[in-house]
């Protein structure tokens, strides 16, 4: 009974132990404690990283992406004042970093091809294969539509913090969003048209 | 409400969704942090570098300006006293130029005042000799008094003037003879004011840088010596009365 109940309490204790490790660390990290940093970094790399591939269709690109990210995030540690979630904090530097990116090598756009990592989505075959598609459908959709499509639909910005951070008006926010969903829906007819005629 | 439904099942599944960056992933944050913690204990040194070297240049110059402040100061002091020199000739000059016109058109009045002047001194010589004693009385008590202002309140020192310098000199010189005889007589105190009222006037009417008599200050003391006439026949009465209730009451007794 007694190791029923320990079972039953454990996991909002190790919930209350991430968080107390997460601000030692993060406190550690300031200090530039590299071993501090590096646990950071495994912690939420591979959840940064999903995120600058929402924008970015190359994996390389996105992890470079990712790379400045963390580099800002600690370089910038002192200025996390513990107001919201470390993770909600990083998240918001990783997008900025990866519409920057994109605005970088607008000029060099190399020809979309999507890289499958199979070794990454190896928990759900179900959801790893519909992860996939869905991550094909935005990265076919032009780079205007997915960014705003992405931040609005996925990361939950405003049409008004969209404007801001693209530096467009709101209502160029509103008609790429408006033209991205009519672009996926036509994507998933043809998708939905196609499973079942080869089912 | 299809696009939203589909909007929160993507949300759901890319949220779920973990992307392994690559092994060396690490390794080069890992080395960019260490160059830039490299740049940043550089940087202090190279402020206080820049800082010292800033230090430096404002240090010298300060000097370089200084010097030139006191180089330019140097000839404007030069020339002000050039400037004023050049002023108090041309004054000079001016007067001398008014003194001549004046000189001419007073010639004829000159010979009338010094006649008057003579006959004046010739007349009275008692009653000239009494107001000059008591001029000079006055001259030295109201000099005593600003004497001991001076001492007290420690005011600034003004110029002395000739009179107030003569005065000092009777006074010293007086001082000087009862510390030697014990004993002055009106007669050596008479003789020394007369001589210092000769010397004022000799001072008054010759001016010694120009070599010139002023005439008009000569016509001023003449006048000075009518308006006080009255006076010093005043104060001759009161001495004259004075020695004879004096005699009287010395031979009251004889």
């Amino acid at each position: 009974m007694k190791n029923n109940r320990n079972h039953q309490i454990n996991p909002f204790l190790k919930v209350i132990q991430l968080h107390k490790n997460e601000s030692v660390l993060i406190k550690k990290a300031i200090k530039n404690n590299r071993e501090a940093q590096h646990v950071l970094f495994e912690m939420h790399a591979p959840k940064m990283l999903s995120i600058c591939r929402y924008y970015i269709k190359d994996i390389h690109k996105a992890e470079e992406a990712m790379l400045n990210g963390f580099f800002k995030v600690f370089t910038n540690l002192k200025s996390f004042k513990n107001e919201g979630s470390f993770e909600g904090w990083i998240r918001r530097i990783m997008v900025r970093e990866s519409i920057s990116f994109l605005r970088q090598e607008k000029h060099i756009e190399f020809p979309v091809e999507v890289i499958e990592y199979k070794n990454d989505y190896s928990n759900n075959i179900k959801t790893e294969i519909e992860v996939a598609e869905i991550q094909q459908l935005i990265d076919a959709l032009p780079e205007g539509y997915r960014m705003v499509f992405v931040m609005y639909a996925i990361e939950g910005y405003k049409h008004h913090e969209i404007a801001e951070l693209l530096k467009i008006t709101e209502g160029t926010s509103k008609s790429q969003l408006f033209k991205a969903r009519k672009m996926l829906q036509e994507k998933i007819k043809k998708l939905n048209k196609l499973s079942y005629g080869t089912n | 409400m299809a696009p939203i439904n589909f909007e929160n099942n993507i949300k759901n599944k890319l949220d779920e969704r973990r992307l392994k960056p690559s092994t060396d992933a690490w390794d080069k944050l890992s080395e960019r942090l260490d160059n830039q913690d490299k740049k940043n204990n550089k940087k202090p040194y190279w402020w206080l570098g820049l800082a010292a070297s800033i230090v430096g240049v404002l240090f010298v110059v300060s000097q370089f300006l200084n010097n030139e402040t006191q180089v330019n100061e140097a000839p404007k002091i030069v020339d002000t006293q050039e400037i004023i020199q050049e002023k108090e000739t041309n004054i000079i000059a001016a007067e001398n130029e008014i003194f001549e016109d004046v000189k001419d058109a007073n010639v004829k009045v000159g010979k009338e005042t010094t006649k008057k002047i003579e006959t004046l001194k010739l007349v009275s010589p008692k009653e000239k000799k009494a107001f000059v004693a008591s001029v000079n009385e006055r001259k030295i008590i109201s000099k005593e008094k600003t004497n001991a202002i001076a001492a007290t309140a420690e005011l600034p020192k003004k110029p002395v003037t000739f009179e107030e310098q003569k005065i000092q000199d009777v006074v010293a010189q007086v001082q000087y003879l009862k510390n030697e005889n014990k004993v002055i007589t009106d007669a050596d105190i008479e003789a020394l004011l007369e001589e210092a009222q000769k010397e004022i006037m000799l001072n008054r009417l010759y001016n010694g840088t120009t070599g010139v008599v002023d005439a008009i200050a000569l016509l001023q003391d003449v006048e000075a010596e009518l308006d006080q006439s009255f006076r010093s026949k005043v104060f001759e009465a009161l001495k004259s009365s004075y020695k004879s209730v004096k005699t009287a009451v010395a031979q009251r007794n004889d």
